[in-house]
């Protein structure tokens, strides 16, 4: 029946392409969580704050049935481009109780990942190599940004100052690995029961890599790009207390890191 | 079941919740021939319309089935049960509040099919030009998308979950391709799942009855628009995978064409919003920035510098 408007009481901030969704889903088969599909891209748009409201976004949740444990899912909160620290605060401001959930994933995949998603909604060209699009920049390239939303610890940080422990970091390794246990620690992080386990769980749900084809980086062009990542993997591997070389190319491993930084900064990559 | 002492049917035993322009009407149709079944032929829409229920009540229901001959399977098909306009939500929980082991059936388009099915049932009925440009309209974002639930009619997942959520297993999921394939096939899943007997077929099944293709002609979407269109599909869609455990892949007509993606940002902005509107006094700004101060920013965070990103 009927319950009055609830306050969500956890919130999936990210990140973009690192099964969000398929966790939000798979929340929303448990008895006790209320997790509907409504992308609501709240907090990261101030003018939609604006204009709707908090309790507007409150009254979106219409299947909740009294669940003690409520929540959604929008990866934008975690989004460079909508500058988390003003997504963190609002959030804080709303719902400074809330347990937040963020999934980081190998940088490099979760970009590539990010463009066959972008293509596939016409927003990135198709046809071209991933490299050639870096190097050509423009304003489709920058507006979705699928280099910024790889860059997660910087982006998820300021919720970490704001929520402190109320924050769980969720590796998109070890769903890969072990979905049932990552779904767990969802649970036990929400204060979920631990004991259910729906049903599919080692499917792979909103993929979209068999629906487009895409030239993907050579071993060098991932030496390459990874410059761009390298220091927010550091430091959330210093952060997050885990060895995470296995994200960096095999080329930077054997190798070394050039210094590229330079050339990017001359603006002639 | 025989007819109760006062000759009044009992309440639906299923109900075909749609949606629009899905062949609702041609399972209908169906299922009164089959001889454990009643189904009258009319669209009550009853569930989807608050103001009707007060005002004529349940009798007033019930009294639509009054040729009802004691068949043990009794239902009725009314397509706006599910359409966004209808509110799913609440109808699902009125619904449950009459009827709590109702059967019920879906039966789902691909969504761009679906809109220029229904933009002919329009045209038919007046309340769209014979040379109206569909696409201009939703480009546009015309009121009338809105009025006519066009894009929102075709947001299945929005419109399929709260149903999902309160009736499980109750609820039977067709694709309306199926039909055209395998008519037979999806007719026998019906009854199986409304308990009537699975090996009635009646005649000329496979005859499509209630197009209206014949009688109208209404300038047809190219491949490039119905690539653009199916944007505001697209992610309903994806959860609509995700929700029935089904393949979609085949109403995908492909991305949008990226030099045109300025019309496809154009289709988003015409989605209608699934949840409830706001309601007036509740808007207004909340965002004061007053406590920046304390907020370590994070681009103070990481020795990362972005501006190389854009040439």
């Amino acid at each position: 029946m009927a319950a009055p408007a609830p306050h969500p009481t956890f919130v999936i901030i990210g990140a973009e392409r690192a099964a969000t969704r398929w966790l939000r889903f798979h929340l929303d088969q448990h008895p006790d969580i209320c997790a509907p599909p409504l992308h609501l891209d709240y907090f990261g748009d101030p003018e939609r704050m604006a204009t709707l409201g908090f309790r507007w976004y409150r009254r979106q949740f219409t299947t909740f049935k009294g669940e003690p444990f409520v929540g959604e899912a929008s990866p934008s909160y975690m989004m460079w481009k909508n500058q988390p620290a003003q997504v963190a605060r609002r959030m804080y401001k709303a719902l400074p109780d809330a347990r937040l959930i963020a999934i980081v994933r190998n940088p490099i995949d979760r970009f590539t990942s990010a463009v066959r998603h972008h293509i596939r909604w016409g927003r990135l060209p198709q046809g071209q190599s991933l490299y050639s699009m870096i190097l050509q920049g423009g304003d489709a390239f920058t507006s979705v940004d699928p280099i910024g939303c790889s860059v997660m610890f910087s982006s998820l940080y300021p919720f970490v100052d704001r929520f402190g422990d109320q924050l769980q970091l969720l590796f998109y390794d070890d769903l890969v690995a072990d979905p049932a246990a990552f779904y767990r620690s969802a649970l036990s992080h929400i204060g979920a029961s631990t004991d259910f386990v729906p049903d599919g769980l080692d499917q792979r749900l909103f993929s979209d890599a068999d629906a487009v084809d895409i030239e993907p980086l050579t071993e060098l062009e991932r030496q390459i790009v990874y410059q761009f990542f390298g220091p927010d993997v550091d430091l959330l591997s210093d952060w997050a207390g885990r060895d995470l070389t296995s994200w960096e190319p095999r080329s930077v491993q054997d190798l070394g890191t050039p210094d590229l930084t330079s050339v990017f900064l001359s603006g002639e990559l | 079941m025989s007819p109760s002492s006062a000759g009044q049917a009992p309440l639906p035993s299923f109900l075909v919740i749609g949606a629009e322009r899905s062949a609702t009407r041609w399972l209908r149709f169906n299922l009164d021939r089959h001889p454990e079944v009643f189904s009258p032929p009319v669209e009550i829409n009853w569930f989807s319309d608050a103001e009707m229920m007060r005002a004529r009540g349940r009798r007033w229901y019930q009294s639509q089935f009054d040729a009802w001959e004691g068949e043990p399977v009794l239902g009725e098909s009314s397509a706006r049960y599910l359409k966004l306009a209808s509110s799913p939500d609440q109808v699902a929980a009125r619904i449950q509040r009459s009827i709590p082991d109702v059967r019920l059936v879906a039966i789902l388009r691909q969504p761009v099919d679906r809109l220029e099915s229904a933009v002919r049932m329009y045209v038919k009925q007046g309340r769209l030009a014979a040379d109206v440009d569909v696409y201009d309209l939703i480009c546009r974002n015309d009121p009338i998308v809105a009025e006519l639930d066009l894009i929102g009619a075709g947001l299945y997942a929005s419109c399929l979950y709260p149903f999902l959520q309160t009736f499980g297993e109750q609820l039977l999921v067709l694709d309306h391709a199926d039909i055209g394939r395998k008519p037979h096939e999806v007719y026998a899943s019906v009854l199986r799942h409304l308990d009537a007997d699975p090996t009635f077929v009646p005649p000329d099944l496979d005859r499509v009855r209630f197009s209206d293709r014949p009688t109208v002609s209404v300038p047809e979407l190219d491949d490039e628009q119905r690539r653009i269109v199916y944007t505001a599909f697209r992610l309903d869609v994806e959860e609509l995978e995700a929700q029935i455990g089904r393949d979609l892949s085949a109403w995908d007509p492909g991305p949008p064409p990226f030099d045109r993606r300025a019309e496809a940002d154009a289709v988003l902005a015409a989605v209608p919003f699934t949840g409830p509107a706001p309601e007036p006094g509740e808007t207004g700004p909340v965002d004061d920035d007053d406590d920046d101060d304390d907020v370590v920013d994070a681009a103070d965070v990481p020795p990362i510098t972005r501006s190389a990103v854009a040439p």
